[in-house]
């Protein structure tokens, strides 16, 4: 089920309802539970795959800890990387290395249980499944390299891996951070329950209306760029950056706010990435929790820049390109990963961004101009479905323009999300109103609900993230 | 009581806020937007209102298609020129059975016709009509067609309370049918998939008729999801003792025999005889008229059930047969 469902709307309160019924020791099964039903929600046959991720690093982190050999615990890590990131290959990259192959195509048509294999693992990404296999893996390797000790209870463990609110897209947590809150014995305030409506109440008006809108109004160009002219296929890239920042981060907020009504604090995943004076800054602030995940388990291993320049140049270049295609099996999304990367070199090389208290207003200006272009290019690269797609955004010129009369009532709520942003600076919604008078809170909190009353859009969007 | 009282200002308040959004869309909003995705209830509705003895259920078979036809009368003014009785159709491309029956339990009592004749088509029953891109369109165009306000309805489409499927997943069961659903052939075109693979091996065109099996390539089972729609309004017609007369369309089995050889013709055939047997032994009065027409009568070499007025006026031909006999 997602967030802005019906069944979600009714989920949660009786979610909380039974958390809060039982006594405080106990309230973690409650919460184990409703995670597992709440991931059932979207097929029952993907709760084997958490759970054999759930039970692997369960039982490989105990031995690692309780191993003194070193080539055994090299070993066990070795059986957790293969098990996890061959469950998120199978089922998330088969088509793209195997499935989509014409040799595979030969014998799956010359071989029925071929045909099978290549159904079930074709049968569509199991929802979160990047997230919470990042968030395992996380946790073996922290066991591994002797930064944490093992959970010893199963389940315990197990709320760890499906904590429901940031399940399915994140943001991904170390084990440090979120288990010991899992656990905590919480007290709900009235300042819980109106920080939980705020972010829930903002991240909504994120997705159902801005994010979903735009979607709307820059899907249909995206699946055939060839038919629109020229002003909006330069416009798009543009837009569907607006999108998947307002989708991704409405989805964030309102994990954020569930999470505070079970006492769980978790990370912040944005902070004004398109305010960004340069690319490095903005991987400081555009999904915090996978780029540190990256930056920790993948660059810094690789060597970091302690190294000679060639080497922190591979590390930066295989780590965005990593980066890239854990957003999906496609080309265009490695290609995205690596145009990030190639400009952070490039960046950082020649033109690295001194503080802000440095830069003039004119340098100021250039450098946003430029991080904000780069970003929206790379946008494209990221959403088209094919080079063959992106090279239609720089040739010819169809008939249809995405700008139409039934899009300007939308301009209402469109400038509304801009001047709150700009408003809110870097903080969340919840700082922003922390200390505002009521006239400033209410007047937010009714243009955000009349938004989502009269201008949510009815298409087929889902939450972009959900399919990563 | 201090707690209490911040919670009532608070909800109070959130409801009022509530009601102002709620009044403003009902007059700003909803009328442009019930126009373009409640199209079906103004179109179904104007058609009931004219109290007819017959409803005619049909989609855009129903309509002229071509300019030069030498009739441009849709079927139902053919009939209705024809008969004393006063008949009316309600008809919109891609409508199906699922709809009719959602259409009919709206009708009210005291406008109920004397008789309701259905186009089935033989296609509608297969998985690419099933899970057609349409069909979300059309589910969420009923959350509109009810009683609540328009701010609920709104929310209800938005929140897709209704009968949605994800694109992915029609995608999903439209690749599953085609891989995996058995076909009742002895050779090799066990499924559509392989049907399909040994006709892009042995033609130099095998687009058109691969198009072709993959919309009439399907076995109707009892199974099928469309069948228990029809059932449905068979069951809808027996509690209120209105007739029900169903018209199996006919397809374009000469083109369907020459591009892809004789097997797909007689499984369309044969599904058309499923159908007719089945619901004839419920008391429905069934007309198969599936291999009726000739293939210059059809307007698309795209697989329609769209007619050129030979075709229509075949069609009408036997619905005044139906009408004027007793059945």
């Amino acid at each position: 089920m997602t967030f802005n469902s019906v069944q979600f709307i009714l989920f949660l309160p009786l979610a909380l309802l039974l958390y809060y019924a039982v006594n405080a020791n106990r309230r973690w099964i409650v919460l184990l539970m409703m995670s597992y039903i709440f991931y059932a929600g979207w097929k029952v046959e993907y709760l084997a795959l958490i759970v054999y991720s759930t039970l692997i690093d369960y039982f490989v982190a105990q031995w690692i800890f309780n191993s003194s050999s070193k080539a055994k615990r090299k070993r066990l890590l070795a059986l957790s990387l293969v098990s996890n990131f061959g469950l998120l290959i199978l089922f998330k990259y088969f088509h793209f290395l195997i499935g989509g192959s014409p040799w595979f195509k030969d014998l799956a048509d010359s071989n029925e249980t071929m045909l099978w294999l290549q159904f079930v693992f074709e049968y569509g990404i199991p929802v979160g499944i990047s997230f919470y296999t990042f968030q395992t893996v996380s946790y073996t390797l922290d066991v591994y390299h002797g930064r944490i000790e093992p959970e010893k209870n199963l389940g315990k463990f197990a709320l760890f891996v499906t904590f429901f609110p940031q399940l399915v897209a994140g943001p991904i947590e170390r084990f440090s951070e979120l288990h010991p809150q899992l656990f905590n014995a919480f007290k709900p305030k009235l300042e819980t329950f109106r920080l939980a409506f705020q972010l829930c109440l903002y991240g909504f008006f994120l997705k159902m209306v801005i994010a979903d809108n735009l979607g709307d109004i820059v899907s249909p160009l995206f699946a055939d760029p060839s038919a629109y002219n020229q002003i909006s296929k330069v416009v798009a890239p543009f837009l569907f950056g607006f999108q998947i920042f307002a989708d991704f981060f409405g989805y964030t907020l309102i994990a954020i706010g569930v999470a505070h009504l079970f006492g769980v604090r978790l990370m912040d995943n944005f902070k004004s990435p398109y305010g960004s004076y340069s690319l490095r800054e903005f991987w400081s602030k555009w999904h915090i929790s996978l780029s540190t995940w990256f930056r920790d388990y993948v660059y810094i291993p690789l060597g970091g820049s302690k190294h000679s320049r060639n080497r922190w140049i591979l590390a930066i270049l295989v780590t965005f390109g990593l980066s890239g295609l854990w957003h999906g099996a496609n080309v265009t999304y490695i290609y995205w990963g690596l145009f990030h990367g190639a400009y952070y070199v490039l960046e950082q090389r020649f033109f690295p961004a001194p503080s802000k208290d440095r830069m003039k207003i004119f340098e100021k200006s250039l450098r946003w101009i430029s991080t904000f272009i780069a970003i929206t290019f790379g946008w494209l690269l990221f959403r088209s479905n094919s080079m063959k797609d992106i090279s239609h955004f720089f040739s010819g010129t169809g008939e249809i323009s995405i700008f139409q009369v039934t899009i300007l009532p939308l301009l209402i709520p469109i400038i509304g999300f801009f001047m709150l942003e700009i408003l809110f600076r870097q903080q969340r919604i919840d700082q922003f109103l922390e200390n505002k008078s009521p006239l400033v809170r209410w007047s937010i909190y009714s243009f955000a609900l009349i938004s989502i009353l009269l201008f949510s859009a009815r298409g087929d969007m889902q939450f972009i993230y959900f399919q990563f | 009581m201090k707690s209490f009282n911040y919670i009532a200002s608070r909800l109070i308040g959130f409801v009022l806020i509530l009601l102002i959004g709620s009044v403003i869309y009902q007059f700003t909003i909803y009328p442009s937007i019930k126009k373009s995705e409640g199209w079906l209830q103004p179109l179904a509705e104007r058609q009931l209102e004219k109290n007819a003895e017959i409803l005619y259920f049909s989609s855009s078979t129903n309509k002229a298609f071509g300019p030069n036809d030498t009739d441009q009368r849709s079927i139902v003014q053919i009939v209705q020129d024809s008969i004393q009785h006063k008949i009316v159709s309600i008809d919109t491309g891609a409508i199906h059975c699922g709809i009719f029956y959602e259409i009919l339990q709206r009708i009210p009592q005291n406008q109920l016709p004397k008789k309701i004749i259905i186009d089935l088509n033989v296609r509608s029953f297969g998985n690419n009509w099933i899970h057609s891109g349409l069909e979300n369109s059309l589910q969420r165009n009923l959350v509109y067609w009810n009683a609540y306000p328009g701010v609920i309805n709104h929310l209800r489409a938005s929140m897709k309370v209704y009968n949605y499927q994800s694109p992915a997943e029609h995608h999903r069961a439209i690749e599953y049918g085609e891989k995996f659903a058995e076909l009742p052939f002895g050779n090799s075109h066990t499924t559509i998939k392989k049907w399909c693979d040994s006709l892009f091996n042995a033609s130099k065109t095998p687009e058109e008729g691969m198009t072709m099996i993959r919309h009439f390539g399907h076995f109707i089972e009892e199974k099928n999801s469309m069948l228990r729609n029809v059932d449905l309004i068979v069951e809808w017609g027996k509690k209120r003792h209105i007739p029900i007369v169903f018209i199996i369309l006919p397809e374009n089995v000469h083109r369907m025999e020459f591009l892809v050889g004789n097997d797909l013709r007689k499984l369309v055939e044969q599904n058309a005889e499923f159908l007719q047997k089945r619901y004839s032994t419920k008391n429905v009065h069934v007309i198969n008229l599936v291999d009726d027409l000739d293939e210059t009568v059809f307007f698309e070499s795209f697989p329609t059930e769209h007619y050129t007025s030979v075709g229509r006026k075949h069609i009408a031909q036997k619905m005044i047969e139906v009408i004027n006999s007793k059945k």
